[in-house]
């Protein structure tokens, strides 16, 4: 057993309102600058949809993540001998109208128009060559749905839809959609880091977050095809990748990252994981049915004592244990199993879990034709959900409905139970029968309620002490400088050294 | 016993140390300034590389000599009649500019006689040179020898830079040369073996002078350099018509074709576009 630590998120996305304000806070902070303009290292997609960039989620067409290959796992389109052919002309690189072209407004132009009938416009000028443009598409472009023919019928997981079920979909009483916001997965099998040429992407030992070192990077670019997610960009201007940090001088200074931090939904949630390194291999080259729990299995109980003896001995700190322990991750993942990684068949081991979206059904056309918006009871059942159990499966679980269906039923089974517990009106069989179906119990049911809910900034973010200190003598032996001048003169000083 | 160094030893060490003097010194006399500066092309009497001198001081004015021995080339494009009917009667072969002041001039044009009238030192020395020559003969182990001297696939006994390096030569045998200097393929048929061994005896040329200052070309050598040049020109008219131009970008162009196809065929799957172009172009449409 190899113990190490991750930091690890779940995103709820019954809370999800999809108001953008997570992406603004990361931008503001991080991609604010020239040549960063189109990298959304957080941003929020709208499901049904293309996503962000343009069909990420077709490997068919960006060559992104692993695909099994015997008993091991390769890169389907880098690594040694595939990445050494493609290193001058990557063939799957997406280009900026996948992503779309960063403009601005020239705002001047409403103050310094002449006088006359119309009102100035303000034109839209491109952030990257500075002339005027017609804006053709954005990183939001089908924000709830908008555009719906071109890009929420393009979407990637309807492939194993029938093409009535796909026409469902869009029908106007059974039309729905819930947002997918998105951050780096900071993997445990990150394909970003397998393709690297230069070894610029590394994971961080005590954490786990996974960063592009920026003086080594030498913008072959591999890592931004590699990564399934689409969640590693090129910045034109410095000639470097970039990606999703995790905001990692906030993590170290105990503050949760700013898309966390601002989340107005309080649908994130931060925590450390202990996993087992010895088994990513093994983990990451199972069958594709059994991935998700292989995956889950990979996460160790950090109350265990063998795990807390094994972690200990690989250095983990008793701070980060006792973070472990009070992970609201492990509770979402582990404990109650109602999160689930996203489109784990690229077989990265992604780090960030989604509860997935109930999408109640309010109305349905019934035999007659007739529109029907009554339901026997008040959430209906989770067969009758809107959106098709496929689709969510083609989301979370590799294509297994029968998973995404179980969390769903303990997630219609809390709110069954709260209902019985703060209004009482519903027969006690039907909520002794709910919690049943959901494989749960009022306690339990109680306490996802709770950290759904009620959680106070703590509890959803617990963020281990970073003992900078001592990981940063993983790279730099600390002792060569004791005893010397400090932080040395920026000018000589007039008198001495 | 006595501790008297040798008379003749001593003669032997001054003219050596004579000789590391620079070449400004006021010691030298016009003979000596001439055979150092002109001699490699350049012999009373007869014809060397370049025209026979003898008399050229009656048949030029002294301030003609002087442009021509300071800038040939200067002098001829700025349109002398004289200095271009000269250059034409020589095969249009360069002189190189002679690195002498004014007065290092004078004397060498003293030596070669006063204006008006021939020199007497001059036409002493010419009996001497006007000596016939014997013939020169090349052996097979010359020419060999030479090949190998001009490639470097030997080095020069004072280890000098293979004349290779600057000079391309068209044969068989060898790889292209360097493009610095001129191409010496024919220069055999137009200097001969004394024009060869005479300039790299002493070479004229600045760069060639430099290269060669502390590790000068030996006689032998020398002899069977020339004696490869001479083969290298005969056997030129067994190259092909076709110029080692042609015969580039020939391959030049196939192999651009050819990996341009390559890279096509390795990249036929690429990514030709944006993913998104049908549903831009569909919007555009709609509008």
């Amino acid at each position: 057993m190899n113990v190490r630590s991750q930091i690890s998120m779940v995103f709820h996305l019954d809370k999800c309102i999809g108001c953008h304000t997570c992406s603004i806070a990361c931008k503001n902070i991080w991609t604010d600058r020239r040549g960063a303009e189109y990298m959304w290292w957080n941003n929020v997609e709208t499901k049904p949809g293309t996503g962000y960039p343009t069909k990420w989620e077709d490997q068919d067409i960006y060559q992104g993540g692993w695909k099994k290959d015997g008993n091991s796992v390769s890169l389907r389109g880098a690594g040694k001998l595939k990445g050494l052919k493609n290193l001058f002309h990557n063939p799957a690189l997406p280009v900026l109208e996948d992503y779309y072209e960063p403009w601005t407004y020239k705002y001047s132009d409403l103050f310094t128009a002449p006088e006359g009938d119309d009102q100035p416009t303000a034109r839209p000028v491109s952030l990257v060559t500075g002339e005027p443009i017609d804006v053709k598409a954005g990183p939001n472009w089908d924000d709830d749905l908008s555009g719906s023919p071109d890009y929420a019928r393009q979407d990637v997981n309807f492939k194993d839809l029938s093409p009535a079920e796909q026409e469902s979909l869009f029908q106007l009483e059974r039309m729905t959609f819930h947002y997918l916001p998105r951050i780096c997965n900071h993997c445990l099998n990150p394909a970003c880091v397998g393709s690297c040429p230069s070894g610029a992407l590394y994971k961080r030992g005590e954490d786990g977050v996974v960063l592009i070192n920026q003086e080594r990077c030498r913008a072959w670019r591999m890592c931004v095809t590699a990564c399934p997610y689409k969640k590693s960009y090129y910045n034109w201007n410095t000639g470097k990748s970039e990606k999703c940090i995790l905001c990692y001088p906030r993590l170290e200074s105990g503050q949760a990252p700013a898309c966390m931090h601002s989340c107005v939904g309080r649908i994130r949630y931060l925590g450390v994981m202990l996993y087992d390194a010895d088994r990513i291999h093994e983990v990451a080259a199972s069958e594709e049915k059994d991935l998700v729990d292989a995956q889950l299995g990979i996460y160790l109980d950090p109350f265990d004592e063998n795990v807390i003896a094994a972690a200990k001995a690989n250095g983990i700190a008793d701070s980060t244990i006792r973070a472990a322990q009070l992970s609201p991750v492990y509770k979402f993942v582990k404990q109650w199993g109602i999160a689930l990684p996203l489109h784990p068949e690229f077989r990265t081991l992604p780090n960030l879990f989604y509860v997935p979206p109930m999408l109640p059904a309010m109305a349905s056309v019934d035999a007659d034709g007739v529109y029907d918006s009554t339901t026997k009871s008040l959430w209906g059942g989770v067969e009758t959900a809107r959106l098709p159990m496929k689709y969510l499966a083609s989301l979370f679980t590799a294509g297994d409905e029968e998973k995404v269906r179980n969390v769903l039923r303990k997630l219609l089974a809390v709110k069954i139970h709260r209902r019985d517990a703060t209004v009482g009106d519903l027969p006690k069989a039907e909520v002794e029968e709910a919690l049943n179906t959901g494989r749960t119990n009022a306690a339990e049911a109680d306490a996802i309620f709770r950290l759904t809910s009620l959680a106070t900034f703590n509890e959803r973010f617990v963020i281990p002490p970073a003992h900078r200190e001592e990981s940063i003598e993983m790279m730099e032996a600390t002792a060569d400088t004791k005893g010397e001048t400090g932080f040395g003169f920026k000018m000589r000083p007039a008198r001495g050294l | 016993m006595t501790t008297m160094p040798h008379p003749g030893r001593l003669l032997r060490m001054s003219i050596v140390l004579l000789g590391l003097l620079p070449a400004t010194a006021g010691a030298q006399d016009g003979e000596t300034l001439f055979k150092q500066n002109c001699g490699a092309c350049h012999v009373i009497g007869r014809r060397l590389v370049g025209p026979d001198l003898t008399g050229v001081t009656e048949k030029r004015s002294k301030e003609w000599l002087h442009k021509f021995i300071r800038s040939s080339q200067t002098f001829i494009k700025s349109g002398d009649p004289d200095a271009v009917a000269v250059f034409k009667e020589n095969n249009e072969l360069i002189m190189t500019d002679i690195n002498l002041d004014e007065a290092q001039i004078d004397q060498v044009l003293a030596y070669l006689g006063t204006f008006g009238k021939p020199a007497e030192a001059a036409t002493a020395t010419a009996t001497a040179d006007t000596v016939p020559e014997a013939p020169i003969t090349y052996t097979d182990a010359d020419r060999a020898a030479g090949r190998e001297l001009f490639d470097g696939t030997r080095a020069l006994s004072a280890r000098g830079p293979a004349c290779i390096s600057c000079h391309n030569v068209n044969s068989a045998s060898l790889m292209v040369g360097g493009t610095l200097a001129k191409d010496l393929t024919e220069v055999h048929a137009r200097m001969g073996h004394a024009g060869i061994t005479g300039i790299l005896g002493a070479p004229p040329f600045p760069a060639m002078a430099s290269s060669y200052a502390n590790a000068p070309i030996t006689a032998e050598e020398a002899h069977q350099l020339a004696a490869f040049l001479e083969e290298a020109n005969t056997r030129r008219t067994e190259v092909p018509a076709r110029s080692a131009a042609v015969t580039y970008s020939m391959f030049g162009g196939g192999g651009l074709a050819l990996i341009l196809l390559l890279i096509g065929l390795h990249w036929r799957r690429r990514l030709k576009g944006s993913v998104k172009q049908d549903i831009l172009d569909r919007q555009l449409r709609s509008i």
